[in-house]
């Protein structure tokens, strides 16, 4: 009966989030910080990732293609699959890692320690105080940590190809260029934001739910996790039904 | 006035509360006794909206509290303060931003006054200078009266206060009982206080209740020395 009635309650929950009257005076704040913590501060690990999938997608696609095509088409590879499933993805999941597991712990955290209750009491709606700012954050800085990793991976990608793979700068970017779609860019972009939008309301949703103890904080740590990926996963594919199919 | 109506509240096979009714009238502080796990706290959060019944409603003066999780009582809420058994305080803040929460929310007053409010607050429940520990820094007891200072900064019409006194050395208990007479009797609040405490409980209260076997009872003479009799 649970298991029937949960995406029902998912997405009022979402619902309750983020269709709330707010006023930008005191979400502001709380929103920058949110950026900052699931956003800025994921800079690092997203970087250090782009460097290897670069690295990887540049050795991989030559590997696959070389003799068989033309060089530039390492460049057309390496950027369309960067562009359209690995930055997505890859980004996603990261943040996935890093951030809905935050967030469901503090706020599983907040809720066994009744300070949900006590805003609840004090006529703060936990869903704008909690809720909106986390989701809000989370939906505009997946895509940007996207754009970072294309770019920084391509950029890679580039590097290695001309110094290892013996790809000239000129044939890779003239791979990357020449078959540039834009519909993969947004397309990529896109999904990106739907992502962002699951990890922060699975953030959130596990958070809240939490009931009990250290031990169910533990659990809807874990659940928002795995939501996460399984949500990204399917709504990736589902994704590439609408934009991609040929 | 808060009317609770025939409000039955149970956990699986252990019925917490009874069909309890009970009147609080405006400017009085009425005491809900007790022992520990009897449904003191279960009661205040239903009288809240925080838990909702299987049986019965809550009205602040006729105005009927909205149960279930996304029920929003706004108007009755931002005039009640309650002071929670385990105090509840925001972690990731100090105790002046604690304090200053529900001001900040709900209010639309200067920062300058926020912070007088803050300040004269804390003082009156003792905790003036602490404004920038953080609540993993205070001891059970300055927990307890940081909470305090929150629900009340806000200046609500009703208070609850889960178990004031636990916690707290003589001086520092008989300063909340005469905070809680003197907001009744110099500024007309509402109170209720659940507690184990009878001495604190005879020293604020206007009327006794006994919460026992999920019923509410009023407390005479007889029982009052069994009470003592038991719990001493
Ligand atoms: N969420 C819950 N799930 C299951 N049982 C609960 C829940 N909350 C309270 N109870 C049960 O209800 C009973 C009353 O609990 P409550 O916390 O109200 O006690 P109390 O009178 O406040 O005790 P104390 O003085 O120790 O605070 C307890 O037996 C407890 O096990
Ligand atoms: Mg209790």
């Amino acid at each position: 009966m649970k298991f029937v009635t949960a995406p029902g309650r998912y997405v009022l929950f979402l619902a309750k989030s983020i269709f709330i009257p707010w006023d930008i005076r005191r979400t502001w704040p709380r929103l920058v910080e949110q950026l900052y913590i699931h956003g800025v501060s994921a800079f690092p690990v997203i970087l250090l990732a782009s460097v290897f999938v670069g690295l990887t997608t540049a050795v991989q696609t030559s590997y696959q293609l070389m003799g068989i095509v033309p060089k530039y088409f390492v460049g057309m590879g390496v950027s369309r699959m960067v562009l359209i499933e690995l930055a997505p993805v890859f980004t996603a999941f990261l943040v996935a890692g890093r951030s809905a597991s935050s967030m469901s712990a503090e706020l599983g955290a907040m809720r066994v320690s009744e300070q949900i209750d006590a805003l609840t009491v004090m006529g703060v709606n936990p869903y704008r105080y909690l809720c909106l700012p986390r989701i809000a954050a989370l939906t505009l800085s997946v895509p940007l940590l996207v754009v970072v990793m294309e770019v920084c991976a391509i950029a890679v990608a580039l590097l290695i190809s001309t110094l290892a793979l013996e790809v000239s700068a000129y044939t890779f970017l003239y791979g990357v260029t020449h078959f540039f779609v834009p519909k993969d860019f947004f397309g990529g972009l896109a999904k990106a934001v739907l992502f962002g939008l699951f990890i922060g309301t699975n953030g959130c949703y596990f958070g809240f739910g939490a009931e009990g103890g250290a031990k169910q904080v533990g659990r809807a740590t874990t659940q928002a996790v795995v939501a996460s990926a399984g949500m990204i996963l399917g709504a990736n594919f589902l994704m590439a039904l609408i934009f991609f199919r040929s | 006035m808060i009317r609770v109506k025939q409000v039955s509240k149970r956990f699986r096979d252990r019925l917490v509360l009874d069909k309890v009714n009970l009147e609080v009238p405006d400017s009085k502080v009425i005491v809900i006794l007790g022992p520990s796990g009897i449904g003191k706290t279960v009661m205040l959060h239903v009288m809240a909206g925080l838990l909702r019944p299987d049986h019965g409603s809550v009205s602040y003066d006729g105005l009927p509290l909205r149960f279930g999780a996304f029920a929003d009582n706004r108007p009755i809420l931002v005039q009640l303060g309650y002071v929670f058994q385990n105090g509840a305080l925001f972690d990731s803040m100090d105790v002046a931003e604690n304090v200053a929460l529900p001001l900040k929310e709900n209010s639309r007053l200067e920062d300058s006054e926020m912070k007088k409010r803050v300040k004269r607050t804390l003082e009156r429940v003792g905790m003036a200078g602490h404004e920038a520990l953080s609540p993993h820094a205070l001891s059970g007891g300055m927990i307890k009266l940081v909470a305090i200072a929150r629900a009340l900064v806000s200046g609500p019409h009703y208070v609850f206060y889960d178990e004031p006194t636990s916690g707290l050395d003589p001086l520092m208990r008989e300063r909340i009982c005469n905070l809680i007479k003197s907001l009744r009797d110099r500024e007309g609040k509402t109170g209720v206080v659940v507690t184990h405490d009878l001495e604190a409980a005879e020293a604020v209260a206007n009327k006794i209740y006994m919460l026992k076997d999920g019923r509410l009872s009023t407390m005479g003479q007889a029982r009052k020395e069994d009470y003592e009799e038991t719990h001493s």
